[in-house]
């Protein structure tokens, strides 16, 4: 048997949290594009993603 | 073929039970009015295209814990034990909770394919909060709304993404049967007599199915596979005693064999888990032995009276032969496999149509059914449609017409005639033309 020890090579969690909160970013800026959502609402959620990027990102840097 | 698992995890009022019912989807149990064997569903079977897979709603397994985390924990460690990919169920009226962090530390660490349901997403507030759930750091994310029956075939889609398609496996025809039965009642003492007794082939492969441990063993120069739902427990894991749990693993391996070892314990007796797992092997129309283990524990022991006491206890399971062991001192453990032998032979048996019809027509000519409103059941002729159980379609003038006492009437007729011990067997009526 062979392990492959990159697979099993477990990624940081902030990582993953970041590339996902990058995901959601993206879904929350396509569906403003889109209207499905006011102005206020897209503006609210964009700052409290930001501020959660902001804080994984430095998290990264920190490491 | 194993199927593959899916089981729903979250904290509690996420909306588990109502995700899981829609994905199961109505089942009618065929042994719901027998009383003693009602149930909570926690672990179905589902079908969505062409694949079909095992659903285990993980909330529905009371550790009688207060105790949010040692819940959340059990919860976590069996959905990672048994699940090929597990739904992670949030609240998405609700929004992102801490508590939500306790559950995602306990799946993350583990190969197992997550996908994080946004359960609730039914209005534009709602929909909302779905960004906040990528904190969780999953990767993938989608909402439903369990109560308004949205989003579900997204979900399935993705549940069935890796699953093999049906015809993957090879058949095996060998006879499968497995050890089933509550906590400490002798189960794996059973089947390490039993492995010393009859000549064991391949010990433990693990090949087949990734979590079950089968062993094959002979008898007679055939080949059977034995389904070992003890040993597949972990050591340690704290949900190992718990009730639902252990009925959960037993219905996993009723669903794979042939035939079910049903062992109590002589000392206790017979108590509600036994019947709800009894009930189970019935709806899946499985071979059944009843095996009384710890035998020699009883002081005067008198088989024909805990034989009548069985038989009352198990109304709707008479047909399952009774054998009384002990696993500790192997007394007459090699009784057994000539049961499992005949059991074996009687859920595959075909019965030549003139015959069957002979039977029924004497049956019918000996009591003829009650006339109802001015009209009387005529059975025009009835044939075997099915075995594994056995299974006989009666075409009939009005299906209506069959009282329960009369199907029950011919289902003694056909087993007072046939040979048919050990195996349910399944009466379907049917109009003319139908």
């Amino acid at each position: 048997m062979i392990f492959d020890f990159f697979k099993n090579k477990p990624k940081t969690n902030d990582e993953e949290v970041l590339k996902n909160l990058l995901k959601s970013q993206e879904l929350l800026n396509k569906r403003f594009e889109m209207k499905q959502m006011t102005n206020e609402t897209y503006l609210k959620k964009a700052k409290d993603l930001r501020k959660k990027i902001e804080k994984y990102q430095k998290r990264i840097e920190e490491k | 073929m194993k199927l593959p698992t899916v089981a729903l995890v979250g904290r509690p009022n996420v909306g588990k039970s109502t995700i899981f019912n829609k994905i199961v989807g109505e089942k009618i149990s065929i042994i719901e009015d027998t009383p003693g064997v009602t149930r909570d569903r926690i672990y179905s079977e589902a079908s969505y295209k062409d694949y079909k897979f095992n659903v285990i709603d993980t909330g529905g397994i009371d550790s009688s814990n207060e105790n949010f985390n040692d819940n959340i924990k059990m919860q976590a460690e069996i959905a990672i034990d048994e699940a090929d990919v597990v739904l992670f169920v949030v609240d998405g009226k609700e929004g992102l909770t801490s508590n939500d962090f306790v559950v995602r530390d306990m799946l993350r660490n583990n190969r197992k394919k997550v996908i994080v349901v946004i359960n609730k997403i039914d209005n534009k507030k709602s929909e909302e909060n779905i960004y906040d759930f990528y904190e969780l750091g999953f990767d993938c994310y989608l909402q439903v709304s369990g109560e308004h029956g949205i989003g579900f075939f997204e979900l399935f889609d993705e549940i069935i993404k890796n699953f093999p398609k049906k015809d993957a496996d090879e058949e095996d025809n060998r006879l499968k049967f497995s050890v089933i039965g509550r906590p400490n009642v002798g189960k794996s003492s059973l089947i390490n007599a039993l492995l010393n007794e009859e000549r064991v082939i391949v010990s433990n492969i693990a090949g087949t199915t990734r979590d079950a441990v089968d062993t094959v063993l002979k008898y007679n120069d055939e080949e059977f596979i034995m389904i070992d739902t003890a040993g597949m427990r972990k050591k340690g894991r704290i949900y190992e005693n718990i009730e639902k749990y252990s009925l959960m693993r037993s219905m996993k391996a009723i669903d794979r064999s042939n035939i079910c070892l049903l062992v109590i314990n002589a000392e206790e007796g017979i108590i509600e888990h036994d019947k709800h797992i009894a009930g189970y092997v019935l709806e899946k129309g499985k071979g059944l032995i009843i095996v009384v283990n710890k035998w020699d524990t009883v002081k005067n022991p008198n088989i024909k009276e805990y034989t009548d006491k069985i038989r009352n206890e198990f109304q709707f399971l008479n047909y399952a032969p009774i054998v009384f062991v002990s696993a500790l001192t192997k007394k007459r453990i090699h009784t057994i496999m000539p049961e499992v032998l005949k059991v074996g032979e009687n859920i595959k048996r075909e019965i030549p149509t003139s015959i069957l019809n002979n039977v029924i027509n004497d049956a019918y000519l000996l009591n003829a059914p009650p006339s109802y409103k001015g009209k009387r059941l005529k059975i025009y002729f009835t044939n075997q449609s099915g075995i594994q159980p056995p299974k006989f379609t009666f075409h009939v003038n009005n299906k209506g017409l069959v009282h329960f006492s009369y199907k029950r009437y011919l289902e003694n007729k056909l087993r007072e005639n046939f040979n048919l011990e050990g195996t349910p067997i399944i009466l379907q009526f049917k109009n003319r033309g139908e």
